[in-house]
């Protein structure tokens, strides 16, 4: 978690950026992600209510920072390939984050010099409850508790790092994503709009949204 | 080509004239990124096949294509034509790469070989109207689409241009 620095200049010409603040916190019954919901061009602000949590499987989802294009295109495809990898599964078993996590990898290496993609994959499986795995520009992976990226997640880390606390419960979870990507959103300018959140436990999955009078301080 | 995987080496095997761009990069690898097929270096033979009995050449009146001009095959490109030119084989290279890894080889070895049989044995001369792209669309799930390529489907590049029935033959028997 020290010192890693999102590059978001290095994108080919012409690119549409998600310049962002995104995060994904295990707690007691699983995993929340959040996300702010900002896509420019340079300053102009192509999308101000995006969204960037994009489901991979029913209870695994993947925050996506970078170019727009690229996460999309490697989130299609890992999507594409869990669905195959889920049907050769016995009935009743589901894929793992990990699974998951690990194809975002070989594809973010093997692909390293085309790509700008940071993406953190958060699931909840039966096996291992909630999980992050963070896989930075460049293709490396980190399993963590929690994890933020994006261009806004530089002004969190000594926040997110004071106030994390393993096993909260749903509610004190959901209070610290939201003020650390309120933080976060303040600082960042290519990061505003909504912040969105997704829920994912054994019941399954919920989807939260908070708007600017909500969240701002 | 010895350390090739299976189904690329069946790929080689069953080439047809119009597919002689083999990638040998993406061996078990997850690249989902199109080559660039863009020349560092070219020379008379880049462009255009060489001619069989002048192999430094190519055959200008057998291919009707006019006299070669390097400089304008070359020149004036937009810079994501040599990347886009690889598309198709780069989508299809990287979904059997995802079916092998999920069923095992058997997958794309099989899916390589029908459409190695298909180039084959669905033999039409192009002065005939060439071969009939049914079984090789419905292998690729292409049947319900219709493409620019598929009404426009001359030009230069197709690699259908000015052969006649006898080259057509030659190449095809290696003669």
């Amino acid at each position: 978690m020290n010192g890693i620095s999102v590059d978001i200049n290095h994108l080919k010409k012409g690119e549409v950026s998600l310049g962002t603040s995104i995060m994904a916190v295990t707690y007691k019954d699983g995993v929340i992600l959040g996300a702010d919901s900002r896509t420019t061009t340079g300053t102009y602000i192509a999308n101000r209510v995006t969204d960037k949590l994009t489901q991979i499987h029913d209870t695994i989802y993947c925050c996506r920072s970078g170019s727009a294009a690229d996460t999309q295109a490697v989130a299609d495809i890992v999507k594409y390939y869990l669905q195959m990898h889920a049907s050769q599964l016995p009935p009743g078993e589901t894929p793992t984050t990990k699974v998951a996590a690990s194809v975002f990898q070989e594809i973010c290496y093997t692909n390293k010099d085309g790509l700008t993609a940071g993406i953190i994959c958060a699931g909840y499986d039966k096996k291992n409850k909630g999980s992050v795995y963070s896989i930075p520009i460049g293709g490396s992976i980190h399993q963590q508790e929690y994890a933020i990226a994006g261009s806004g997640s530089t002004f969190i880390y000594g926040w997110c790092d004071k106030n994390y606390k393993r096993d909260m419960e749903r509610d004190e979870c959901i209070t610290f994503i939201k003020t650390a990507l309120s933080e976060a959103i303040k600082w960042d300018g290519s990061s505003g709009g909504v912040v969105r959140m997704v829920l994912l436990t054994e019941k399954g999955v919920e989807r939260l949204i908070f708007y600017p009078d909500e969240y701002q301080a | 080509m010895n350390h090739s995987n299976s189904s690329s080496h069946f790929l080689i095997n069953c080439a047809s004239s119009r597919n002689d761009r083999i990638e040998y990069t993406n061996l078990q690898s997850l690249r989902i990124i199109p080559d660039n097929s863009k020349l560092s270096s070219v020379s008379t033979t880049s462009q255009r096949d060489a001619s069989h009995n002048v192999p430094a050449l190519p055959d200008t009146l057998r291919e009707q294509q006019g006299p070669l001009s390097i400089a304008s095959e070359v020149n004036g490109r937009h810079p994501l034509e040599a990347r886009l030119q690889n598309w198709e084989d780069a989508q299809q290279t990287t979904k059997l790469e995802m079916y092998r890894r999920v069923f095992g080889a058997a997958e794309p070895i099989r899916r390589t070989m029908e459409l190695g049989i298909v180039d084959a044995t669905d033999f039409c001369p192009e002065v005939m109207g060439g071969p009939d792209s049914m079984h090789r669309d419905i292998l690729l799930n292409r049947e319900a689409t219709v493409d620019w390529e598929d009404i426009y489907r001359g030009g230069f590049e197709s690699g259908r241009g000015g052969t006649d029935f006898h080259t057509e033959m030659e190449k095809k028997l290696g003669i």
